[in-house]
């Protein structure tokens, strides 16, 4: 063919250049519905002539193999024809004279095609390889520029680590320090509370003991006091009864003599009872008389100091 | 509270309450105890204010209560205030101010008044009034003869004496005493008068000496020795009827009568037999018994009050001494031992004691000698005490004491504090001898 194309260029030009224009009429067409009917007619016509442009391998087996159904058929029709090639061979070859001529446009148009397509095939090839090296170079690139920022941003990590350690483990030591200054002041202040709870409670000890001792020593003097006015108390009784008592001048014996004395508030006598009393009468009465003489009774300084019942033993000293 | 209920609650109540109780009441009852040691040793005060006697016809010219203040005051046991001081002149309880006399120290007050009773009849009244106690300790009514009056105001005495020391009373006896007249006439006689002195009558005068009077026991009768047939001899003489006999008149000394307790015996000394003994005679019989024999002067012979035994003065040792022997008869027995002249004994009617004449350094007092004790002290300080005679209730002791030239008579108490001379009596007073209780009181 390719002879033929290159025995016919205008052939090829003109092919190409209505192939091209069949496939702009197609891209036309392919955009609106109404080349429809073109299309049609073209794909008819497209099946027997793309086998044979597609691929010249292809092209050349199934050439082959086209061949070889050609010859079988020819040899059937050469048998047929035989018969018919008398009345067929003026048909055929007028017939054959259009197709090759078509075939000679289509060959155009597809090399035309294909020439468009390969061409466009290699912009997109080299656009795309292109495109690839851009993109690897892109990728490389970015890759590169990536591991940049990776090892940047590694290494930025790892100064950020580092010093984030230095902080924390500054951090750390300071809450070390920190800690156990707290601790420390803590135990400080805890100890300080504790002395400072200790002196109170030791003052609050001090106090209550002094409180207490003073209280003590308030109860002993006010029991000294007590006491003394007691003694004072008897005492003023002892003295005015002694004072009252005249012994018996001549009566002998005198015997200790036991008296129970009851007196009233104000020390007004109530009754005089006589105990143990042995003796001359005149020695009782001497000793009652004392008694009564010496109503009433000296009263105490203080109240709780009063005494009802009194024993008087009565006993001289010789 | 019923016994089942105490039974019932006694376990679980009634005796934990007691001893809570009893615990409250000891508590309650705690009683102190004051001794009294000292105090002025004293005579009772006591007044005696003048009895009323403004309601009688005549003038009464004994005053009760002096006789009676002058018997309280010579006791020892009483001091009758001065009648100067008396706050008022009460002579019923019921005008009496005890507050006054309380005032003035007074423990016990008498009161009285002499009122007619019918002709020839006093009524005596008198009230022992206890100023402290505000109370009557004694209240009587004496219908007596004017004549009587004295004995009464004694008698009086004696009550209230009894009264306040619970000893009867012994004003209201009489003592009896050798008297010798210091006039020309140099007689003596022998009296019988009142406790005070007062109310003398003679039971015998004589122009030769009388000595040694004792009274029978029941006070009627008198045994003395008189020298009147110029020889010591002894009397009984009956005083109402003044009846008298003599009962000893043996050769040589008679003397130093003294009457049994019972009344029937005399003891006596005769020296008959040499040497001056004792003896003992029954009065009835005047038979006699020979107590001492002894060649020494055994003489002063005094019964004990319940008449067992006799003590006597003896010079047996070679001085007075005392000595005690059973009325029976059998071994004398030396009592006295200190200083060289113990002579004139008489003993208490309670025998716890014996007063003497007490001679030491040419001066003679009365000692009383305590018998349990042997304790001797000296009543008296004068130069010539001698007689001393114990009280019936003997708490008082009479005895002689010299004054000037002649005897005067004492009475004394037991510690010899309170000593008083009797009333003045005429001549030289010897031998008082105190009589005993009157039986039958008024």
């Amino acid at each position: 063919m390719l002879g033929t194309l290159k025995r016919h260029p205008r052939a090829l030009l003109l092919s190409l250049a209505l192939h091209l224009f069949v496939i702009g009429l197609a891209l036309l067409e392919f955009s609106g519905e109404t080349v429809k009917p073109v299309v049609s007619k073209q794909s008819l016509v497209d099946q027997t002539i793309k086998a044979e442009i597609i691929d010249q391998k292809q092209l050349d087996k199934r050439e082959l193999e086209i061949k070889k159904n050609q010859d079988q058929n020819k040899q059937q029709e050469l048998d047929k024809k035989r018969n018919d090639q008398a009345a067929k061979k003026r048909a055929d070859e007028l017939k054959k004279k259009k197709v090759l001529e078509n075939r000679k446009k289509t060959e155009a148009d597809n090399k035309r095609k294909a020439d468009a397509l390969k061409k466009k095939k290699a912009e997109d090839a080299a656009a795309a390889k292109k495109k690839k090296a851009e993109a690897i170079q892109k990728a490389e690139a970015d890759q590169k520029r990536k591991a940049d920022e990776a090892k940047v941003k590694a290494e930025e990590a790892k100064v950020k680590a580092q010093k984030e350690a230095e902080a924390e483990a500054e951090r750390k030591r300071e809450e070390a320090i920190k800690k156990a200054e707290d601790e420390k002041r803590k135990q400080q202040e805890a100890a300080e509370k504790a002395e400072r709870e200790a002196r109170l409670e030791a003052e609050a000890e001090q106090r209550r003991k002094e409180a207490e001792l003073k209280a003590q020593l308030a109860a002993e003097e006010r029991q000294r006091e007590l006491d003394s006015k007691r003694n004072k108390y008897y005492s003023l009784i002892k003295e005015k009864i002694s004072r009252n008592w005249r012994q018996p001048a001549n009566a002998g014996d005198k015997p200790l003599c036991e008296v129970q004395v009851v007196q009233g508030p104000g020390g007004i006598i109530l009754d005089v009872t006589f105990g143990k009393c042995p003796g001359t009468r005149e020695y009782r009465l001497s000793v009652e008389a004392a008694v009564l003489k010496s109503d009433p009774l000296p009263e105490p300084e203080e109240k709780e100091l009063f005494e009802r019942n009194i024993i008087l033993k009565f006993k001289p000293n010789d | 509270m019923t016994t089942m209920y105490l039974n019932f609650m006694k376990r679980s109540f009634i005796y934990p309450l007691f001893f809570m109780l009893l615990w409250i009441s000891q508590q309650a009852q705690a009683v102190i105890t004051i001794e009294i040691t000292e105090g002025v040793e004293g005579a009772i005060p006591v007044s005696v204010v003048e009895f009323d006697s403004s309601t009688l016809p005549v003038q009464l010219t004994t005053d009760m209560a002096e006789i009676i203040t002058n018997n309280l005051n010579r006791s020892g046991v009483f001091k009758v205030l001065n009648k100067d001081e008396y706050p008022r002149q009460p002579h019923y309880s019921k005008d009496v101010d005890y507050a006054k006399w309380r005032a003035i120290g007074q423990e016990y007050l008498v009161v009285g008044r002499v009122l007619n009773k019918s002709a020839g009849l006093l009524d005596v009244q008198f009230q022992l009034l206890d100023v402290l106690k505000q109370k009557q300790l004694l209240g009587y009514s004496f219908p007596v003869r004017l004549l009587n009056i004295r004995s009464t105001a004694h008698e009086i005495s004696d009550l209230i004496y009894e009264k306040i020391t619970g000893i009867q009373g012994a004003f209201n006896t009489r003592i009896a005493y050798i008297s010798a007249r210091n006039d020309k006439s140099r007689k003596y006689v022998l009296q019988v008068a009142d406790t005070d002195g007062f109310n003398p009558h003679t039971v015998l005068e004589s122009d030769e000496p009388l000595m040694s009077p004792s009274w029978s026991p029941d006070g009627q009768s008198l045994a003395y020795v008189s020298f009147e047939n110029k020889r010591a001899e002894i009397f009984i003489q009956h005083l109402a009827t003044a009846r008298r006999s003599k009962v000893s008149g043996f050769k040589g000394i008679n003397g130093a009568p003294n009457w049994s307790p019972d009344g029937k015996s005399l003891a006596l000394v005769l020296s008959k037999d040499r040497s001056p003994d004792i003896y003992i005679m029954d009065v009835a019989s005047k038979k006699l018994t020979r107590l001492t024999t002894h060649r020494s002067i055994d003489t002063e012979p005094v019964w004990s009050a319940d008449g067992a035994s006799i003590i006597f003065t003896s010079d047996r040792s070679g001085s007075p001494q005392l000595y005690e022997i059973p009325s029976t008869g059998g071994q004398a027995k030396r009592i006295t031992f200190e200083g060289g002249y113990n002579t004139a004994a008489d003993l208490s009617p309670d025998g716890k004691n014996t007063v003497m004449v007490y001679g030491e350094g040419g001066s003679y007092k009365i000692a009383l000698l305590e018998r349990e004790t042997n304790n001797l002290t000296l009543l008296t300080s004068g130069n010539l005490d001698e007689s001393p005679s114990f009280s019936p209730n003997g708490r008082m002791v009479l005895y002689a004491s010299t004054q000037g030239n002649k005897g005067v008579l004492y009475m004394i108490s037991l510690d010899g504090k309170s000593r008083h001379k009797l009333s003045d009596q005429l001549g030289d007073i010897r031998e008082p001898v105190w009589g005993p209780y009157k039986k039958v009181r008024q």
